[in-house]
């Protein structure tokens, strides 16, 4: 592609300059030619009607050298910026292991190109220190979150205890498994809002991704004993497999936390008109009207679902994934209660 | 009495994970990182590794890669900060049989453990006893109190799948991928019939019941 742009444009510029050579030397002609005899004082050759063609000739020659003479020197800068525009997007695609090199002797040009060397390298540090710190910071936070959670869970254990000790270790343990969750969301969800995840796109089947994702949630619901009601078509689906599983993790889960004891999840997977849509409808207490364009807010929750447990960042990131894959997505509360989520992709 | 090796640098964790094992009947030996638990295994036999992935020297990855290279085929419960999907495949590939996500919960730890011990002696043993049924996998036979059946293997394999994790869900898909192979043209009602079939045969096994969970899959309760 860059080999065949470049001699276009240079081309088309060599065109244009001998046709405006060209209209300028047709249209103004009596005027050039006053032009010329005013400045030569030959008015007496010049006004043999032979000479007049001899004179346009050697005007029309002149920006035809003119002409030529501008794509050459506009070669030495047109080249090395066509080349650097087509690197550059290769950049903005994610691509951040080039390093560009020139022949050109204009000072100018070379500063350039060692400067995007520069800004290349930089970049490139910039998205392995992310993705590093990423996974870092998730290591290096959840370990001890495992260290108090674990001992916790041993004083749990022993038998020692007493009825108020035991709440305060219930207490110690429910919030250590927020403040990972959180970890986890913000992580992920800055991951996604900086695009820094690498998109991976293949084909997978969607409806077993989801059931998968009900039984990874089962320990969730069985304790609350809540039936499931799943409806999905086989649906093979191409998208990013890893990326997508967070959705679904995310509604469902969602969906389980509002649901009372005993409760029902309806879960459909459909085509229809081209595109996969997928609704998930709970028989909780749904969401209140003022309050259903701010759940996908970040660290929005409806009044007292603080109480319920949670971090409000789940549905953003939901959200940002979704965006990110060119999908939507819609609530509105079910006839006869409880909220119904909507995805369509 | 089993014995348990554990791979984790963060010495409070190690000490936590080396309690709670202890306490539940193990001998345990804990070491700092990879390249540790490689000379630990030279010296002794242990029956099992918990390992967390991120360390120095050796990682997680890197020790059960450099074990089942060498062909010692020891279950291996990896512990991991990284929640994300590819994490988990990559470790999946280098040969782990299981994982936990961290923060983890200790006592969730020691019924993984169990579990893969167990899971290690059916393999081993190709035998597998739940209360007073044994299926013998070679034989394709389930004997129940003196009596004897011979399943067809499909309905075997099912069974004996679902039986070896009891109380975990199998979509009808995880059935058709791992016994019939991912080749396969059958609908996966094919997995419907099989167990309509089983049940019938095993409706007076008071030893464990087969649950359908709707839409979603089966599982073997006991």
């Amino acid at each position: 592609m860059k080999k065949r742009r470049r001699p276009t444009h240079l081309w088309r510029y060599f065109i244009l300059m001998i046709a405006v050579g060209f209209l300028v030397t047709v249209v103004f002609q009596s005027s050039l030619i006053m032009i010329v005899e005013e400045i030569f004082k030959v008015k007496e050759i010049l006004s043999v009607s032979q000479n007049r063609w001899i004179l346009l000739g050697v005007i029309f020659a002149g920006f035809l050298i003119g002409g030529t003479t501008t794509v050459l020197i506009s070669r030495k800068y047109f080249v090395p910026i066509t080349k650097l525009s087509a690197e550059m997007q290769k950049v903005a695609q994610g691509n951040f292991d080039i390093q560009i090199e020139t022949k050109s002797k204009v000072k100018a040009i070379k500063e350039i190109y060692s400067d995007f060397n520069l800004m290349v390298k930089e970049l490139n540090a910039t998205e392995t220190l992310q993705t590093d710190f990423v996974s870092n910071v998730s290591h290096e936070i959840k370990t001890p979150i495992t260290a108090i959670e674990g001992y916790a869970t041993l004083l749990q254990n022993s038998n020692e205890t007493t009825a108020e000790q035991a709440e305060y270790i219930d207490k110690i343990l429910l919030n250590t498994r927020r403040l990972s969750e959180l970890v986890g969301n913000i992580l992920l969800l800055s991951k996604v809002d900086n695009k820094a995840i690498q998109r991976n796109e293949s084909e997978f089947r969607l409806d077993e991704q989801i059931r998968q994702s009900i039984v990874l949630l089962e320990p969730k619901w069985s304790k609350k004993e809540i039936e499931f009601d799943v409806d999905m078509e086989d649906t093979v689906f191409s998208g990013d497999e890893k990326l997508m599983i967070h959705i679904w993790n995310n509604l469902i889960d969602n969906a389980i936390k509002f649901s009372p004891q005993g409760g029902e999840i309806k879960v459909s997977l459909k085509k229809e008109n081209g595109k996969t849509k997928f609704i998930i409808c709970d028989n909780g207490p749904g969401i209140p009207e003022n309050e259903a364009k701010h759940i996908f807010n970040k660290f929005y929750q409806c009044d007292g679902s603080h109480k319920i447990e949670g971090n409000g960042l789940g549905l953003s990131l939901v959200k940002n994934i979704l965006t990110l894959s060119g999908g939507e997505i819609s609530v509105r509360n079910a006839e006869g209660g409880g909220a119904e989520f909507t995805v369509i992709m | 009495m089993f014995k348990i090796l554990i791979a984790e640098d963060d010495s409070d964790l190690r000490e936590l994970f080396k309690k709670v094992l202890i306490q539940s009947g193990y001998a345990v030996l804990g070491v700092s990182n990879g390249q540790e638990a490689l000379d630990a295994l030279d010296k002794e036999y242990y029956d099992l590794i918990i390992s967390d992935i991120m360390m120095p020297v050796m990682d997680g990855y890197e020790l059960v890669r450099s074990l089942r290279e060498a062909g010692n085929n020891i279950p291996v419960l990896t512990i991991t900060a990284k929640d994300a999907f590819d994490d988990m495949r990559i470790g999946f590939l280098s040969g782990m049989d299981d994982y936990m996500v961290k923060p983890v919960n200790v006592n969730e730890m020691v019924l993984r453990v169990g579990a893969l011990l167990r899971r290690a002696q059916i393999i081993n043993e190709r035998r597998l006893v739940i209360g007073n049924t044994v299926m013998e996998c070679d034989s394709l036979t389930v004997h129940t109190n003196g009596e004897s059946m011979v399943l067809p293997q499909k309905e075997f394999m099912i069974l004996y799948k679902m039986a070896s994790f009891p109380g975990k869900i199998f979509t009808r898909q995880q059935f058709m991928d791992d016994i019939w192979g991912y080749e396969s043209e059958s609908d996966t009602h094919t997995v419907d019939v099989h167990i309509g079939r089983l049940r019938d045969k095993f409706k007076n096994n008071n030893d464990f019941k087969i649950v359908t969970i709707r839409g979603i899959g089966y599982k073997v309760e006991k």
